[in-house]
């Protein structure tokens, strides 16, 4: 046994020890990516998102969900061809769009997750969704 | 972390505006989960075909003989005792049946909003989830708090004290072929209410469901006797003491003579029977007493399991992936093709077919679909390995290798239904003040606002994707171990776990891709 191993197996959880029975390559290893990871975590989310979002005949024109950080402060912004009531999932903020006036809500993406953005209080569309109808969701990722 | 709470006229009118009432989500309630990255998804993938390549290697290694020493124990006289004693299980099964009571009360007379009543969070959420956890990673609770027991043999007791000699069941003789059909198509049509009903979200629905199937239970008890039908007919025994084999802690029974089986149907090694409630409660005191085990040893078996166990164990395995693709994109994918009748071809204008393509219809078709496609692929590879290690008759051999696929179901449920459970089932909180909905507040927590911040995804994603792979991990050990017991000679061994390992691997990725689909709804 190397005076080094046998230091480490009589100082068996003493830092110093420990430490000088890893092998320099697994330490620098550690290191890089240690610092490749502080390098790459982006910023704190603290900048503000809008999301501009149509709906046309009860539907999301393009994209159906967004993708933010949390920390952000997210605005979605809301246009539709008819009166709407929409209600976001989670965060449990409501609001009413109606042709000609466009709606927002706005929050500080506090809590990760997927949630989802329905369509409250309408019976016409059907199925299985009794009256409530997601047609977007809002990402918070975590930073 | 509890945010303060405000209790002025609006704090109390906003909640009932803007509380959901959701429809078709695990039966209640939405989920917020985001699919793990790319990144997770290929180092769980990655993690889980190089472990298996490595445990195969040291597998090789192994020697049939001398590696197989069975499921190892330690026995608990002291916890046996104290579980057996009256005031315990008394106490315990006089709170399961108070809580039973309440929650029927509350789905009858309180209020129909599903979120500010008692009995849809405590039923879907706290019971249906948080007691399959409990069973699988401490042991059998269920077995000693099971309301729908507890007040028959209540029943029986008092029945007994007015008259002696009358009987309450009319104990007729179990049909041993019938093994555990019964709890598996009551567990499919429960499975089938959660997953694709979604109407048991309204407490008065929910109400009709539990009494209808307490009339049902009470009538099987009456006439097979409780102890028959709560091992083969009550579901939720059934389904709760299969997750509890792979718990550390088991009922064990001993002094059951030379039989292979209890009369039970649990099978017994050198006269004791481990796992079996009803043989706990019937075993003389002295008999009486608790195994502790490494989890996962349980779920190895000296012989084959029946053939009814083995459909019960697939059918848990296909309908917890049903209700994970029931929410990705592809089932979007095919709901929206079978239903899309904008072009239908011509031999789809029969009446009956429109009548069926709606969504009850194309969900129920693929609920179905899943169990008996588990239960070919499963079958299929234990013809593999009948084909390349030889040895019994595939049956056999799929009933001795069943149960090692529980881990993998029991992880994916872990990275499945965890934040659900952290997250709605914190809805429990305001509803134990208000049970009922009618504005009351017990304990001061009525205005409670679930906070959803209290798990964070990344946390929720290296838990998902590490309790996968540790699950498939286990199971493949299992396998394993499942085949040194089976097979005597080394290369027929090594063989005949190959196929078994494809499988699990096939399974283990199923899991991993269905958390890495963005849910839908």
């Amino acid at each position: 046994m190397s005076p080094d191993r046998q230091a480490a197996t009589h100082l068996r959880g003493r830092l110093s020890a420990s430490r000088n029975s890893l092998p320099r390559a697994v330490r620098i290893t550690v290191a890089v990516l240690a610092a490749g990871l502080f390098l790459a975590v982006p910023g704190y989310g603290d900048s503000t998102r809008t999301v501009d979002i149509e709906i046309n005949n009860g539907k999301v024109v393009g994209k159906k969900s967004a993708r933010v950080v949390k920390g952000d402060t997210v605005v979605l912004r809301w246009r539709s061809d008819q009166r709407l009531k929409l209600h976001l999932h989670g965060y449990d903020v409501e609001t009413t769009v109606s042709p000609g006036t466009p709606a927002e809500m706005k929050i500080r993406a506090r809590a990760t997750g997927r949630f989802p953005v329905e369509i409250h209080g309408q019976s016409e569309s059907g199925g299985h969704s009794h009256g409530h109808r997601t047609i977007f969701h809002l990402d918070v990722y975590p930073e | 972390m509890q945010r303060p709470l405000r209790i002025g006229p609006f704090g109390l009118v906003l909640p009932l505006l803007t509380w959901p009432v959701e429809a078709l989500a695990h039966g209640f309630a939405v989920r917020y989960d985001l699919p793990i990255p790319l990144g997770f998804y290929l180092v769980g993938a990655g993690a889980t075909v190089a472990l298996s390549f490595l445990l195969l290697a040291i597998f090789a290694g192994a020697r049939p003989a001398r590696v197989d020493r069975g499921p190892a124990y330690r026995v608990s006289r002291r916890a046996g005792w104290i579980l057996s004693n009256n005031w315990v299980a008394g106490s315990l099964q006089g709170i399961s049946v108070a809580l039973f009571l309440l929650i029927v009360a509350a789905a009858l007379f309180g209020s129909e909003n599903p979120f500010k009543n008692i009995s849809t969070t405590f039923v879907w959420v706290i019971w249906w989830v948080g007691m399959m956890f409990v069973n699988t990673f401490i042991g059998d609770i269920w077995a000693l708090v099971n309301p729908w027991g507890a007040v028959f043999a209540g029943a029986e007791r008092v029945l007994r004290l007015a008259r002696p000699d009358a009987r309450l069941s009319l104990d007729c003789p179990y049909p041993e072929r019938l093994g555990v059909w019964p709890a598996v198509v009551l567990f499919l049509a429960f499975a089938w209410l959660e997953l694709i009903w979604g109407e048991g979200e309204a407490p008065r629905m929910l109400a009709v469901v539990i009494i209808g199937y307490s009339l049902l239970t009470w009538t099987g008890m009456i006439v097979f006797g409780r102890r028959a039908w709560l091992a083969h007919g009550e579901a939720f025994a059934v389904v709760f003491s299969t997750f509890a084999r792979f718990a550390p802690a088991a009922f064990h029974v001993g002094g059951l003579g030379g039989r292979p089986y209890c009369a039970h149907g649990m099978e017994t090694v050198e006269g004791v029977s481990i796992g079996c409630a009803a043989c706990f409660e019937t075993a003389p005191p002295a008999e009486r007493a608790v195994a502790l085990r490494l989890p996962g040893t349980g779920l190895l078996v000296q012989r084959p399991v029946s053939a009814s166990t083995a459909a019960m164990v697939l059918t848990l395995l296909a309908t917890v992936a049903f209700d994970g693709f029931l929410a990705t994109p592809a089932w979007t994918g095919i709901y929206e093709y079978f239903t899309d009748l904008s072009q239908p071809a011509p031999w789809w204008r029969a009446p009956w077919i429109t009548v069926a393509l709606n969504f009850y219809g194309v969900a129920t078709m693929l609920f179905l679909l899943f169990p008996l496609a588990f239960a070919a692929v499963f079958l299929v590879c234990c013809r593999l390995t009948v084909a390349v290690a030889g040895g019994a008759a595939t049956a056999r051999v799929a009933c001795y290798f069943v149960l090692t696929l529980l881990p993998i179901a029991i992880a994916y449920h872990l990275a499945h239904y965890m934040i659900y459970l952290l997250l709605t089932g914190q809805y429990i909180i305001p509803a134990v003040s208000d049970p009922f909905g009618f504005g009351w507040d017990l304990f001061g927590t009525a205005f409670y606002k679930p906070d959803i911040g209290l798990i964070d995804a990344k946390f929720a994603w290296y838990t998902g994707v590490i309790a996968i792979v540790t699950g498939h991990v286990i199971a493949v050990y299992l396998a394993h171990r499942t085949a040194l017991r089976l097979y005597s000679d080394r290369r027929r061994m090594l063989a005949g776990q190959i196929p078994m390992l494809a499988l699990m691997v096939a399974y283990t990725m199923l899991s991993l891709w269905i958390i890495a689909q963005p849910t839908v709804r």
